[in-house]
């Protein structure tokens, strides 16, 4: 019988923690909750968990500080923060570290599971940056196919703040569409996701290569000239993914 | 007949009056005569000007019509003023307020007792009427800035504070409404005031964060398509609500804090969309004016604002919160400030409302220069 996820809940906030608790669990899954981050630590190394939903600001040790301790227990963990009012730099520094993904409390509780479903997948989690939306539909489709989740966002905005509330592996941008201003995008993403897959659609590609400067682009995994081959563009996905894992 | 003046002595009293009458029109103040019932014998146009009349309208009445033209309480306030002169001679300032459509005035008044030997001239009263309004509004904007600078220091330990117990009483009340999904409709309703109303405290404290980041802007030169754009980009922005963009001029630069001009867009748009409740049309603009200024228009199909409100939308930090209307309009009119330029709301009630962001000329020039 499969049994259900299981999540550390960690927050010093006990009430929080029992409505969140009922919440997880309504969701499907198992929940737990620590009141601090030396009790979070403890319990990783006692049982085992599918990822951590952690609170930023506690006593003590607070939730990035923990995060970064608790990277060493249990590498594969992924971990999403909560905050009330933290500092950006911090949060900043959290996700450059590899934090799934960090919310503002009040969460928005769909957009939370969503990125929860998302950290337990273990396919690839792609975002699809592009105002096409015959295109986006399309791909969606050949992605699931392939076991990928994916999602679309249609302007910048959404794109940094979705990067930010989920760990993506790929995010396939559209580099000269004036609602997205891919480079610009691409640019503020990588500030505090060091480690995506940037792929990048473009109308014109030597247009494009000259806009990425050239300490970035070693970091663009591909550029695709429109129309789009869609069959290289998976085949791209799928090699850059395996050789990762 | 020795007391006949000569025709010399005539020329000089006649020149005498001129230089009297002269004085007494060239004052910046407002100076009137009033004999014991009150009747205005002399009277100079500065005074008659507060009331938009000449002051041959004005001399020969009586005061008290002017006077209640006033806000209220003036009439009192001058009785209690002659009664003081009437007993020490003179008076201390008294502070009166006209109110009109368009503008208030305020005024600083004094009087004193003009000495006659002739029993029938005792009890004239000469007062000075000095228009202080400007003094007014640059205090009551050093209260404002002071009052804000404590605000933006307390809203991140208050975020923090309001933010923890909100999210508790938020998920609480979504796992009461899925587990009563069944309940009636009443106890729904109930539930879903919860969730309601807080979202609308996040929002009001999301304003008081905005604020406290609020700094000197960081001019660069901005298309403003790109800003709206962005502006739109940060708002939630329903499907029910239909975003029209009406901009027909291209390359329109301004120098501006993209950041904090976002924030004032996504505010515009967010108490449109609650002016709407959630259903119809907002129209985008962007154009030059015949001075060169850059403007940015937006209009929405609401209910309009009633005219009594208009000016008080963007002061809900003093004291005129006007329902309906959170702190963002507020921080729409410091963004503007901070930048040299202005928002103006006008509305014809049942019509919708249109806001104009408008930025100075100055400052888009010496940009790309």
């Amino acid at each position: 019988m499969k049994t259900n996820r299981r999540i550390l809940v960690v927050d010093d906030n006990i009430d929080y923690c029992e409505g969140i608790i009922d919440f997880l669990e309504m969701e499907g899954f198992d929940a737990k909750a620590v009141h601090d981050g030396f009790k979070a630590l403890e319990t990783i190394e006692e049982e085992e968990f599918d990822m951590v939903l952690m609170d930023v600001r506690m006593p003590g040790m607070d939730g990035v500080e923990t995060f970064q301790k608790l990277k060493k227990i249990s590498p594969n963990t992924p971990t999403i923060l909560m905050t009330a009012f933290a500092v950006e730099s911090r949060i900043k520094e959290a996700l450059r570290s590899g934090v799934f993904g960090a919310f503002q409390k009040p969460v928005d509780n769909e957009r939370l599971i969503c990125s929860i479903k998302k950290s337990l997948h273990s396919g690839a989690v792609i975002m699809i940056a592009d105002d096409d939306k015959e295109l986006c539909s399309y791909l969606l489709d050949r992605f699931a196919d392939k076991g990928y989740r994916g999602i679309v966002v249609r302007n910048q905005e959404t794109a940094v703040l979705m990067a930010s509330e989920k760990k993506f592996d790929f995010i396939i941008l559209n580099a000269n569409k004036k609602d997205i201003n891919g480079v610009e995008t691409y640019q503020k993403i990588r500030d505090f996701r060091p480690e995506v897959n940037i792929i990048i659609i473009t109308d014109n590609k030597k247009e494009t290569e000259n806009l990425i400067d050239q300490a970035s682009k070693k970091d663009v995994c591909a550029i695709f000239e429109k129309p789009l081959d869609i069959d290289t563009l998976i085949e791209a996905i799928q090699k850059t993914f395996d050789n990762r894992n | 007949m020795e007391n006949i003046p000569n025709l010399s002595e005539l020329e000089s009293t006649k020149k005498t009056v001129k230089f009297f009458e002269g004085l007494l029109r060239s004052t910046p103040n407002g100076i009137v005569v009033t004999d014991a019932s009150q009747n205005i014998v002399l009277v100079n146009g500065r005074f008659s000007s507060i009331f938009q009349q000449h002051w041959r309208d004005v001399i020969e009445t009586n005061l008290f019509v002017w006077l209640q033209q006033l806000d209220s309480g003036a009439v009192d306030l001058w009785t209690e003023l002659v009664a003081s002169v009437y007993r020490e001679g003179h008076c201390y300032d008294a502070n009166f307020k006209l109110t009109s459509t368009e503008r208030v005035t305020h005024l600083r008044v004094n009087a004193s007792l003009v000495e006659q030997e002739a029993v029938e001239d005792q009890g004239i009263i000469i007062s000075n009427w000095r228009d202080i309004t400007k003094q007014i509004e640059m205090e009551e904007q050093v209260a404002t800035s002071e009052s804000l600078a404590v605000l933006g220091k307390l809203s991140g330990s208050i975020a923090h504070e309001i933010r923890n117990p909100l999210a508790t009483i938020d998920i609480s009340a979504l796992n009461l409404k899925r587990k009563l999904k069944d309940a009636d409709e009443k106890t729904k309703s109930q539930i879903d005031r919860i969730i309601k109303q807080v979202k609308e405290t996040v929002d009001t404290i999301q304003s008081l964060q905005d604020l406290a980041k609020l700094k000197v802007p960081n001019k660069s030169r901005w298309d403003i398509s790109k800003i709206i754009r962005n502006g739109i980009g940060i708002s939630e922005i329903p499907e029910s609500i239909h975003l029209i963009n009406v901009m027909t001029e291209n390359e329109l630069f301004v120098n501006v804090d993209e950041k904090q001009i976002s924030i004032v867009i996504r505010n515009i748009l967010s108490n449109a969309i609650y002016a709407m409740e959630n259903q119809g049309t907002v129209w985008i603009n962007a154009y030059k004016d015949v001075d060169d200024n850059v403007n940015i228009s937006i209009k929405d199909s609401g209910l309009g604002i009633k005219a009594e409100n208009i000016y008080k939308i963007f002061e809900s930090f003093y004291g005129t919160k006007v329902k309906g209307f959170g702190y963002g309009l507020t921080i729409c009119k410091m963004i503007m400030e901070k930048h040299g330029g202005t928002i103006d709301a006008t509305s014809e009630e049942g019509e919708g409302a249109t806001f104009t962001l408008r930025f100075p000329y100055d400052a888009i020039e010496k940009q790309s220069a």
